[in-house]
Order: structure tokens, then sequence, then C-alpha cells
């Protein structure tokens, strides 16, 4: 596409991802009724917007696009019934993930457009294409990829927002009545076993561990609220051994729900020793646990503050704090252990047939994982911050997954983790979601 | 290694005129894996297509691209060329030269550019594409038909009478469903029972049809071509090899005075009996919420009479499953119960009556023997009030639609009343008349200037009871919206259709959609008008929308048309583009982890559990598993897939990345 280029001015580069049966289609009549628009554009073809990935849209901004353009069937009109609906609901949260990190969202276009209009596909592209002349390259994206450009090479940390990176709760000292509950319960047989904490002698801070036994509990120490025990069941070792205790904080066990949802857990076969942000017992109980219902799950006060804060910046502004932010990422993928719904086998970032982005720890790389990661668990996410707290370089990560926590509640009334029956909130769609940004 | 084949057609002029074709073919020849590319005027005609099959052969290409036209106009024509050649089709893939290129674009440098652009993109794809080969699944020829009523019986004897076996379901006790109900039909005035009734016994004694009636459908699992049905047989009460139906049994029952069904409220039955005098089967069944046997335990008259020993009163519910491989819905309509019409609230009045008791009323096998007699004294109406639109078309109450069917069954109600009662009084209150159909329209002037029926352009606003009198409110809209108070000795509604009220739960044993008004979805509003989005399940009659008894029919036929088409051949063949989850070696198995994101998302509930499992038969991991019948290719699920454990054949990650990684030079 580098041949695109006018000697007297800057000509966009454009990728256009359409459906087969109606915007290829659109696109076909526009040729056919010998309408004519600016040769940007360059279309890939799919069989329907439900199979037009976030993946694809990242790729084709990080190989150099200055826009973007997405397009199928109007709503009800989908080939396949509803692949659209579920397009809709997907960029409805990306874009709010975008605009958290300061992407020009002028590059990214939406349409439906049917195969009876040619017409307007001629329109959108050529307005499409006479913005993008007007904005000039997407320099700020392309630049990702040059680690000397301003921005991109890391910071030190004087943002405000960063301060949520060091609030880490207190430890307080092992409640005795949880103790004696664990210790009850594993010695009524009533449980196999539990986990929770334990002294690490060679660290300085305690480490997960299981208990079988009474006497075994008695080592239990109190959970520094730094990670979620809940990740632990992803080893099948530990789901042999149900029905099962589990030491952690409500929203942190909210993520029960989520595995519930996902067909990997049964929560009755989960009994949460509750406890709060300072380790204070608050007791047994399977889920769902009493969860706040105003505001995303599990997500702090200070933590929705930030993003407010964070919000109020201009695009411009956040994105060269998320650019610095990113730079500082070693890609050692601590966030996504410690995450207990990153429960993938195998990771989409490991995945190398064909490898959608950048393994190595540089500006593209990094960017691209931030993205996938938060999208990954947009409708997911239930706050515990374990990944935040996990993260080494101090990336304010809880940020992204508030703002999409967020977009899930403001655009779907979703909160994650709260019903252990909801159908996942990118499966689903409701044929009134909104969707004043696409033309 | 890749032994790609380039073709680029300048399509006469309409491709050369703004692509420099021989440019592109000559950078296509550039391409890694391309080892031979070559331009010419009509790559379609005869010796076009001989260029691609000598080249496949002579430089055992494994790949081929056609520069050219649309793959909307000619991918098949191509595929189908490189088939001839020994080349799998699906290693053929169109790069749109014309219609997306050459033909929207003026500036020839430019449009040279992009098309060598799109070809370097697609022989990328090329690259990675893998052979397919069409799908095929086995099946089962015999239908099912839900439903007795036209729909079902049209669908049943057209299927039958294709040589296919079939099992058609009613869950009321005969065959005949509202068509049985109906005095005499628009537009011609026929008698309902005497078409009718002819197709009812020739369904129950077609060699090919096995009726179940009093049965519902229980469940259904399975896919198309192989369904796996659950039917519940209700317990008659009745041995139905023994009864002769000789009617003692319904004549000595002492419980007379049941509201009957089939007579809308307006007639009475026994608690033992069949439905109406031609039911089919001539079987009774007991109604054992009103029989005195199952009451208290006496009486059981009709087992003493009975002189064949029919009656049973220990029969249970029996419950049979079977295997088909097509079925067709067609489970009807019901029309709007008064009392959902608070407006016209004198609805409990014995006047008022909805559409389908009028029939009864006008039905020479109705209570009244045909007679026009008002229920309330039985005395003959001197005017009768039609009321339109009674629950259709108003957004207010929910209901938008077109009821479709009031227009022209209330304009023969008005005539039937005119035929009967010569010196009578017929208002039509309607908001204005729709009647698109062979002879309606003049069904409908008929009415008007043959048989005297008033029409006015008004909806009622209310009935009301003025000292006895029934008066129905209007405003007359083509005159200045003067306010009627019309005294009426009888009410008629035009009253809506609606959705069996349960059809959603029937819809989801199906899983087929259905929207917001609870009729079924068809799979395409225009093109696809009787197929569901489940494959090997379609829609007759009015359970897809309101419908008359023509339109009825002629979609019945079509789904009978559809399952024979479906039998016709061998065994099902399908497009292979269809999702896949992936498989890998143990200890591994898939990197599927059976988050089943995707089930909750696939519209045709084609995304079934894979339990993996040890020698011992311990459970090592759940997977999903894409049911190749079902898939209809959308990918919607590879898009949710985070772990990317499921992919699109056809349309694959390595495909889409490949093409989209190559439009950057």
């Amino acid at each position: 596409m580098s041949e695109v280029t006018k000697s007297d001015g800057f000509e966009p580069r454009i990728t256009a991802f359409v459906c087969k049966w109606c915007t290829y289609a659109g696109a076909d009549l526009a040729g056919t009724s010998r309408m004519t628009y600016a040769p940007n554009v360059r279309a890939l073809m799919l069989p329907c917007t439900g199979r037009i990935d976030v993946s694809f849209v990242i790729r084709a901004f990080l190989q150099g696009a200055d826009g973007v353009i997405v397009s199928g069937c109007h709503p009800g009109d989908c080939h396949y019934t509803a692949g659209n609906y579920r397009a809709r609901r997907r960029w409805i949260l990306f874009r709010d993930l975008l605009d958290t990190l300061g992407f020009d969202l002028r590059r990214f276009e939406l349409a439906w457009i049917s195969a009876a209009e040619g017409a307007k596909w001629v329109k959108t592209i050529q307005a499409f294409t006479d913005r993008l002349r007007e904005l000039g390259p997407y320099t700020a994206m392309h630049n990702l990829a040059d680690d000397r450009a301003p921005g991109i090479a890391p910071q030190a940390g004087t943002d405000v927002l960063l301060d949520l990176a060091q609030a880490k709760p207190d430890v307080a000292s092992v409640d005795p009545q949880l103790v004696a509950d664990i210790a009850e319960a594993l010695d009524g047989g009533k449980l196999k076993a539990v986990v929770g904490w334990m002294k690490a002698p060679t660290l300085n801070r305690p480490r997960p561990a299981w208990f079988a036994t009474a006497a075994a509990a008695k080592e239990m120490v109190s959970p520094n609220g730094t990670g979620n025990l809940v990740r632990l069941l992803k080893k099948r070792q530990l789901r042999a051994l149900l029905p099962l205790g589990l030491v952690a904080r409500a929203c942190e066990a909210g993520a029960l729900n989520v595995l519930a949802q996902e067909a990997n857990i049964d929560p009755a076969a989960i009994t949460v020793f509750t406890v709060d942000r300072n380790g204070r017992y608050l007791g047994a109980q399977n889920l769902p646990a009493d969860l706040p219902t105003d505001r995303p799950v599990g997500f702090s006060d200070e933590t929705l503050k930030a993003l407010d804060q964070l919000m109020a910046k201009s695009p411009e502004e956040r994105w060269t704090f998320w650019t610095s932010q990113s730079a500082k990422c070693l890609r050692c993928y601590a966030c996504r252990a410690s995450c207990p719904l990153c429960t993938c086998d195998q990771c989409i970032m490991d995945k190398n047939q064909p490898q959608w982005f950048p393994t190595a720890a540089d500006g593209p790389g990094n960017f691209a994982w931030q993205m996938i990661r938060a999208f990954h668990l947009a409708g997911r996410c239930v706050g515990c911050g374990a990944c935040h707290n996990a993260c080494p370089a101090g990336i304010p990560l809880i940020l992204l997954n508030a703002a999409m926590a967020r977009s899930a509640l403001k655009n779907f009334d979703h909160r994650a983790g709260v019903d252990p029956k909801a159908v996942p909130l990118q499966s689903d769609f409701r044929t009134d979601d909104k969707e004043d940004f696409i033309l | 290694m890749s032994r790609i084949g380039v073709f680029i057609c300048h399509c006469g002029e309409n491709i050369g005129k703004t692509v420099d074709c021989p440019r592109v073919a000559e950078s296509a020849r550039k391409l890694p894996g391309v080892v031979y590319a070559v331009d010419y005027r009509y790559t379609c005609s005869e010796p076009g297509q001989a260029q691609i099959r000598d080249a496949i052969k002579e430089h055992k290409l494994t790949g081929v691209v056609v520069g050219a036209c649309s793959p909307r106009m000619h991918e098949k024509t191509f595929r189908k060329t490189c088939a001839a050649a020994g080349l799998n089709p699906y290693l053929c893939e169109i790069a749109n030269l014309r219609e997306q290129c050459s033909w929207v674009h003026t500036d020839r440098e430019q449009a040279t550019r992009k098309a060598i652009d799109i070809v370097r993109s697609i022989v990328a794809r090329v690259q990675r594409n893998t052979p397919l080969a069409p799908i095929r699944v086995p099946l089962t020829r015999r239908a099912l038909v839900i439903g007795g009523g036209i729909a079902g019986i049209q669908a049943a004897l057209d299927i039958a009478d294709g040589g296919t076996e079939v099992i058609l379901v009613e869950r009321t006790p005969s065959l005949g469903g509202h068509m049985a109900q109906l005095s005499e039909t628009f537009p011609t005035l026929d008698c309902s029972q005497c078409i009718l009734t002819p197709r009812m016994v020739e369904a129950a004694s077609h060699p090919n049809i096995r009726l179940e009636t009093y049965s519902e459908v229980e469940k259904l699992g399975g896919y198309v071509g192989n369904f796996e049905v659950t039917i519940r047989r209700k317990a008659r009460s009745i041995d139905p090899k023994k009864c002769t139906g000789c009617g003692t049994c319904w004549q000595k029952c002492p419980v007379k005075k049941l509201p009957s069904e089939f007579d809308e409220g307006l007639g009475l039955r026994a608690a033992i009996g069949i439905p109406f005098p031609q039911a089919v089967p001539n079987k009774p069944v007991i109604d054992r919420a009103n029989c005195i046997k199952f009451k208290n335990g006496k009486c059981g008259a009709c087992q003493k009479l009975c002189q064949t020993g029919a009656v049973d009163f220990t029969q249970e519910d029996e419950i049979i499953t079977e295997k088909v491989g097509a079925i067709v819905v067609a489970t009807g309509f019901q029309v709007l119960p008064k009392d959902q019409l608070p407006a016209y609230a004198d609805g409990d009045h014995p006047d008022v009556l909805t559409g389908l008791q009028f029939e009864r009323l006008a039905s020479a096998s109705g209570p009244t023997g045909g007679e026009i007699r008002r229920p309330s004294d039985g005395k003959e109406p001197q005017t009768v009030v039609f009321v339109q639109c009674a629950g259709s078309r108003d957004r207010e109450k929910g209901r938008a639609y077109c009821s479709k069917i009031c227009c022209m069954y209330t304009a023969k109600h008005a005539m039937l009343y005119r035929h009967k009662v010569h010196g009578g009084r017929a208002i039509v209150l309607c908001m204005d008349v729709r009647t698109p159909g062979k002879g309606y329209d003049e069904f409908y002037r008929r009415a008007i200037e043959q048989d005297g029926v008033i029409y006015l352009r008004s909806r009622a606003a209310r009935i009301y009871r003025d000292n006895g009198q029934l008066v129905v409110q209007a405003a007359d809209t083509l005159n200045g919206g003067e306010r009627l108070d019309i005294k009426a000795d009888l009410v008629v509604l035009g009253s809506a259709a609606i959705p069996q009220p349960d059809v959603r739960t029937l819809a989801q044993k199906l899983g087929v959609g259905y929207d917001a008004d609870g009729w079924l979805s068809e799979a395409h509003p225009k093109l696809r008008p009787v197929e569901t989005n489940t494959a090997g399940i379609f829609l007759a009659g009015a359970c897809q929308g309101p419908k008359d008894i023509p339109d009825t029919v002629a979609q019945a036929s079509a789904a009978a048309a559809k399952t024979l088409a479906l039998f016709a051949a061998k065994e099902l063949q399908r497009d292979p583009i269809i999702a896949r989850v992936n498989r890998c070696a143990p200890p591994v198995f898939s990197t599927c982890i059976g988050c089943f994101t995707c089930a909750a998302a696939c519209p045709y509930k084609a995304i079934e559990r894979e339990e993996i499992r040890d020698r011992k038969g311990g459970l090592i991991k759940v997977v999903a598993r894409v049911n190749e019948s079902l898939c209809q290719g959308c990918g919607t699920c590879v898009s949710l897939c985070r772990s990317k454990s499921m992919d699109l054949d056809g349309f694959t990650e390595e495909e889409v990345f490949a093409a989209l990684e190559a439009l950057v030079e």
C-alpha cells in the first residue's frame, strides 16, 4: 500500500473489513453502477461482521493503516440472523477501550451498508478518505514502532494516576474466627481442602497454600490482599479437591461466578471464607455473594475516581499517558498469571500461526497486549485488582479494566460476577443496543 | 512450497481500460510462491478457462488467483475450472479488479497500484488455503408435521404424496384446526367444512401418514436429517382400537352442559366426546377435569354402556420417540380473546362476539344451525356493527401488526349476515380496508354494492351499554370526526390474530427463532420465507404470521417441497465453510478450555459439548465441538474465542492474517 502516495500530498491508507452478503455486494453495486470514489481503500471480505475480530483492526493499524472501516448488514438483515448485533456490541466495547487509550476515534469508522446501498458505500469511503486526508498520517500510532519517538520512551512516574499502583490494602493479623471456621469445616468433612495463605520464610509476603486438615489450618496467615486465590482454580489438581474452601474478598470471589458462567466450575462446590479489604473475617458463604449493585463490581472508589481523572484529559494526553505507561511493560505476563479469569490454556499472544501481535516488549507489542488483555476481560473482569498489584512495572492496569466494566454497566447494564447464569456479555445482544456511532 | 498461478483478466476494456493488466501480471510474477502469471483478454471465455486448466497441469499449480470481476460473479465458474483440472476448487480465489477497482476509479496509475495490492493480498491468502470438500451427512427420510390444521394437513399430504413417510402431530383430539370452525370462506363463499373434511379424511387414510392426535411434541434433539423427537400421547381414556365412534357414550354422558371449545363457547358439549361431528379420527376423548368418574369415582355410564369396552379410565400418557429428517411447524394462531380488549369492555357482554364466534354462529353446523340469533336472547339482530382492527395495528397495546385476514372475513361476515337477515343493517367500522389478493377487492366491493353493507371510516373507541342497549362509540373521520353512537343489537369484532400463547415454549424446544410478537421467524423475510434458521425445520401457515387460507396452503406446499427437496438427495451435502475447534496431541487435546462463550453466541445452536475421556472413562477435559450439519459458517464464534481455538474453514485466521499483512508491500 505504500505506493499510494501522491507526490503533491498525503494519501491515507484505508483498510476495510466488510461482510460478504451486504457491504461487499454494496461495493460491487457501486462498481456496476459506475460510481467513482477515492482509490485509497483496500477491502477484505469476511462472511459476516460477526467474524471481524478486534485483532484485525489492531493489526491493520499497527501495520500502517491511517484509518480502518468495518461494515456489514443493517440490524435485522444479517444473513446469519444476528452476527451484526454481536459485532455491534463488540464495537461499542472496543470503541470505549480505544477512547480510554486516547485513540483517535475519527480514524475508526463503522457503517451499515446493504447490498443495495452502493451509493452509501461511495459516500462513506469518500467522506472517510477526505477526513483522513485532513487528519494526515496516523503518526501517533505508527510511532509506536519507534522507541526513540517522544512519549514512547519510559517516563518517570509522576502522574497522579500512578498513585493507584501504590494503593495496596493493609495487612492485618489473621482473624482467629477465620481459622476456627476453616478448621471446623475441614474436621467435619464438609470441605476437602481450603485454599488460603501461609508464611513464606524466604519471601517478605505470604504465599498461597492449600490446607487439608484442621491442624494444618493453624499455619494460615491473613491474606495480604494483593492476589486473588480464585486464579488457582485454573489448576486441575485443585479442582479434584472439591468441595473446596477459599479465602477471598467478595469481589475476588465474584470471579467464581464468571467461571461458573463459562462452564468451568460449580460455585456450589466452593465455600468462600469472605474477608474485607483489611483482612477482617466476614463469614463463610456460597455464591452469589452480596455484591454492590450500583457500580462495576469490585472496583474501589479510588479507581473509579482515577478513571474520571483520566477521562477528563484530552485524547492526546491520554494517548501520551498510555504509551509512556505501556512502554514500561516487560511482557512478563504477571498480569495474566495473576488474573483468575485469564483462563486460556494458550494465550493468543503465544500463538504463532498466525502471530497477530509482536511478542517483543516493544511499542506495538506492548500496546497490542494491553488492548487485548483489557478487551478479553471486558464484561468479565470483577475488579479484584490482582493484575494491577502484580505488575512489577507499576502500570495502572486496573484503569483499563475499570473502563471496560464501566462501559459494560453503562451500555448493557452488565455487571460481571453477579449472576452465574448470565449469558456472556459479548455473546449476547439486544436489538436496541446503541449504535449512534455507526453510519 | 506453493506454486501459485495468477490470471489477470482484461474483461475486454472493462478492466484493461483503467488497470494496466500486463503490469499487474508482471508484478504478481515476482511474488514469492507465484510460478506463473499471465494476462488475458477474457479469462472467463472457454480459451481463458483452458489457459487456467493447462497451466494447472503444466506448472503443477497448488493455487490459482484470478484477477477479474467480483467473486460474486464468477467465483463458481473458476472454481469449477480448477476442479476440472484436478485442483481442489477451494484453492482458487478471485481478486476483484473490476467492481471494486477498474469500474470505480479513473486514474490509471492509482487503479493499477490498487490492483497490484489486491492481487498480492489474495496470492498471500491462497498460499494458506487448504483443500476443502463438501460435507456429507446421512439422513432419515421421514418427516414430522406439527399441527393438524389446514397447513399441517396440506404439508403432510404433499410430503406423503411425494412418497415419504409423515408423522402428523396434533394436540387436540381431531384434525381440522381453525378452518374446521369457519362457516364459509372468502372470496368464494364456499363452505369451509365441505372443502376441508375430505382433506382430513385423506390425511387420515393416506398410507404414508401416521396420525398422532391428542399428542404434543415434548422434546427435540438432533439436527437436520437426523432429528429425534419425543412425543407425548395424552391419555384419551379410550382405546382407539376398540372404539367404533358410535356415539352412545357422549349421548348418554350426564355432564352435558360444558361450553364447547369448538363452538367458541356458544354451544355445549359433554364430558366425553368428539369436538365436532366430522372429527378425524372419530374417537372420543374424556375431559378428565369435568368427568364425574374422575372427580368423585362415581358414574362410569360411558364404560357401562360401551358395547366394545373401549372406555379405559386407567389409561396413562404415553411417551414415544421417533427419528425424522425434517420438520414442518404448522401450529397456527389464536384469535384475540375479548377480555384483552378493555375498551370494548362490554366484552363480557354475550352479544359482543369475536370473529371466530361469529363464524360458529353463521355456520350451518353451529349452535343455531346457521341462523343469526344473538346469544343473549335468541332474537334476530336488526343492526350489527362490525368493529375492525380489534387488537391489530395498535402500537399502544403492543400489537403493531396488521392481522391481514380481518378485512376480508369482516366483509364476509357482513355479507353472510345480509344474506340471512334481509332487512338487517350491517355497519362496518374500519380505519381502512386492505384487500390485496385474487378476487378480494371484488369481494369487498360486492359487500358494499350488492349486499348494501355500510362502511364507515372510523375506529371504534369503546362499546358500552345504555339502558341495556349495546352502543358502539366511534368517530366518523371522513365527516369531520363527528361522534357516532351506534345502537347495535350485536357487535362482531374483527379480532386480531395472535400467536399461540405457548409458542415460545415450542420455539425453544425446537430451537427456532420468534419475533417480538411471538410469530416464528423465517430464515429470510424475502428469499427464505419457509425455512427457519435451524436447518431442516420449515414453517407453514399462520405460526409464522397471520395468513389466509390460500397463503397458508401455498406455504404448506412450499414447506413440503422444501422437505422433499431435502430428501431427494442420497445424503446431505453442504458448503464446507464451517467453524472448527482445534485438536492437538495429548495431553493438551485442544487449546479450547470449554468456556462456551461461542455456544452462547451461535445463532444455529451448532456448538456442542465434547467430553474427552481417558481409557478408564475418566473425564480429562470438556471442549466445544462444532456440529458440521448445523454450522452455517458466520464465524461469530471465532471472533469471540479468546484463545483462538476456534477457526473458520475458508476464512481461517491464517488466511485473513496473510491477506491483511500482504496489503502492505
